[in-house]
């Protein structure tokens, strides 16, 4: 489970004490903090806070009980601390919305017991939210991009069982296909899919796109699952990581462009003369640039580097060529 | 006494009792702080207000004729047991991981998880995938109410090509998300329906004031995405072995097998649907060298007369 970002502390608590009921077993210390996003010293002052709680009169016997016993966090409080709230529209939202997106991917097996367990989902909901409910679960939509159920269907089982595969992929960012070797860990997205791996011709850990896998095959090799993988902190990774090598790269759109500034990650972007917009931006690779004013022409502008517009049109040339019988 | 404290105990106090409590018990025992009437009633509203925010509502109930007390019920504000089978749980769960760092609305939908972990069952085994849907759209909670409450928005709006952001009063209908964030909905300006790219929107989206409603319910409308337009036109399209793969992924498109031949250099026919021709023209400009348009002849000459000004450019 992913930690919870800044919790107000009073919801943070009404949700903690309970798991820490249900869960006896595995509430340690370190668990605690790492699920609700808190500090040692924040738990500890939550606890703290407890047992100055309980009922009128307060009395010893009144009191909620909680401390730490060897690295573990036990709470003893009478029933009414025990259950956690029901869910608001927004958290019901959040999980009707992935989950019905969920249930519709291809090679999932999860799929069936989504679609029962969302009908009982409208249970948990706030009885004055129901209309809530109804009305996101008609109005609200997510779609997610096919992915090819094979290719998928060969990530999970490498994943699942920790084989090592063997992929073609055409690297966008480059122009070329390349074969290699990857130890492939989570699938995310919404399409485009992802996939992060390890991958050893570069010897880092890689994200992927799926649809960019022309084919996978076992490589007949098993993989440690690496220590410390979070997959929801994997997934809230910018997929572009900028480095020391790249190019700078300074770009002005028409407005008929503007979508470009909205799908390419960028350091800024600042409206300029007759509705156009100046858009800077890093790229550890330029070859995608180069087809992208390829395809936008009088679009868009270069301010640097110099050499794209040059490439651009050695790549127009080279593309006349096959034009030519 | 601290205010978490001092809430904490007044749930617990409400909760446990089995009869609606008198105001006077309330302030007896939780806020002893309070040096005036005036200033118990402030305390306590604050208290409620911040109570309800969180899903707990405390209700007035009388008790017995002349008496007035209040009350928290427990099975109306706690999870109810959803009888889920372990299948069940573990779907769910992993449904809720699929959040970003983005917040819907007052709170993190990744709470619900925590709420289904609270009430029991076992967490799910690291999942092998992650839909990652975005919610940190500033407007999706606004809008998702104005749904809710069937009230107009009007935002200031720059759709795709236009130099300036215009303002745009919307009945707003549904919520969609393919990749980004779409609203559909009649355009009241235009009277027309019409799909708003949230990411679009400039500031905040005004509500329409007032309670009432300002359109009937209605079924949303079906949403026609541009991309998805009729197409007419189909194109034969030869592509380098290395990318024909990524187009034969595109809605529509298939490979030739008709002629059921690949070319001598190993290239291979792509057929592809044409809804629009400059976005097709775009779109194949993007391969560079490795995509050739065969036919139409009309848009084999539109792409050459592209390729030629950008062989030209300067």
């Amino acid at each position: 489970m992913p930690p919870i970002a800044s919790l107000p502390r009073l919801s943070r608590i009404l949700v903690l004490v309970p798991w820490v009921i249900t869960h006896a077993d595995e509430a340690t210390v370190d668990e605690v903090c790492r699920r609700f996003g808190i500090s040692e010293d924040q738990l500890l002052d939550d606890l703290s806070l407890l047992v100055v709680c309980g009922l009128p009169p307060f009395s010893p016997g009144d009191m909620i009980e909680a401390w730490v016993d060897e690295g573990r966090v036990v709470i003893n409080v009478a029933d009414y601390l025990d259950r956690p709230l029901r869910m608001s529209r927004w958290e019901a939202l959040g999980l009707l919305a992935a989950g019905r997106a969920l249930a519709a991917m291809p090679a999932l097996a999860e799929a069936q017991a989504l679609d029962s367990a969302l009908a009982k989902l409208a249970e948990a909901i706030a009885p004055d939210e129901a209309d809530a409910a109804e009305t996101l679960a008609e109005r609200v939509a997510i779609e997610l991009q096919p992915a090819s159920p094979e290719i998928l269907g060969i990530l999970r089982d490498a994943i699942e069982t920790l084989q090592r595969i063997r992929i073609e992929y055409y690297s966008f960012g480059r122009d070329e296909l390349t074969e290699r070797e990857i130890d492939p860990l989570l699938v995310f997205g919404t399409g485009p899919w992802y996939v992060i791996a390890d991958d050893h011709k570069s010897g880092e850990r890689r994200t992927f796109r799926v649809d960019r896998i022309r084919s996978a095959v076992p490589a007949g090799v098993t993989f440690e699952r690496p220590a410390g993988f979070d997959p929801s902190l994997e997934a809230d990774r910018p997929l572009y990581r900028p480095s020391a090598g790249d190019t700078s790269v300074v770009l002005e759109l028409a407005p008929a462009a503007a979508w470009v500034a909205e799908l390419t990650p960028h350091d800024e972007a600042k409206p300029i003369k007759g509705g156009w917009m100046r858009l800077t931006l890093r790229a550890s690779h330029t070859a995608w640039l180069v087809r992208l004013l390829l395809q936008l022409g009088d679009q868009i502008r270069v301010v640097e580097p110099e050499t794209l517009t040059a490439e651009v049109r050695e790549l127009a040339t080279a593309a006349l060529a096959r034009y030519k019988d | 006494m601290d205010k978490t404290e001092r809430q904490i105990n007044l749930i617990g106090l409400l909760m446990s009792s089995e009869r609606p409590v008198l105001g006077t018990r309330i302030r007896d025992a939780l806020y002893a702080d309070a040096t005036s009437a005036e200033s118990f009633k402030r305390m306590f509203e604050r208290d409620k207000d911040d109570l309800r925010a969180l899903g707990i509502r405390i209700e007035i109930e009388p008790i017995g004729a002349w008496d007035e007390g209040y009350a928290i019920h427990r099975d109306e504000v706690t999870l109810p047991s959803l009888d889920l089978t372990p299948a069940e749980h573990a779907a769910l769960m992993l449904a809720s991981q699929a959040w970003g760092e983005g917040t819907l609305g007052p709170v993190s939908p990744r709470i619900a998880g925590m709420k289904l972990s609270a009430a029991g069952g076992a967490d799910l085994p690291s999942p092998w995938i992650l839909p990652h849907v975005d919610l940190r759209s500033p407007q999706l909670a606004a809008l998702f109410d104005a749904i809710l409450r069937r009230k107009r928005v009007t935002f200031r709006y720059r759709s795709s090509g236009a130099a300036a952001p215009e303002d745009r009063t919307v009945e707003p209908h549904a919520l969609r998300f393919r990749s980004a964030w779409y609203l559909s909905g009649l355009d009241v300006g235009r009277g027309e329906q019409r799909l708003f790219k949230l990411d679009r929107i400039e500031g905040a989206a005004r509500i329409a004031a007032g309670a009432k409603p300002d359109f009937e319910r209605a079924p949303p409308a079906p949403v026609a995405w541009p991309a998805d337009a009729e197409a007419d036109v189909q194109a034969r399209v030869a592509f380098t072995p290395q990318i024909a793969f990524l187009v034969e992924q595109r809605a529509g498109a298939h490979r030739d097998t008709g002629r059921g031949r690949k070319r001598a250099d190993g290239r291979v026919d792509v057929i592809v649907p044409v809804p629009d021709a400059e976005r097709f023209v775009r779109w194949v400009l993007g391969f560079g060298g490795d995509a050739e348009v065969i036919e139409p002849v009309s848009l084999r000459e539109k792409t050459i007369e592209r390729l030629r000004a950008a062989a030209e450019r300067v």
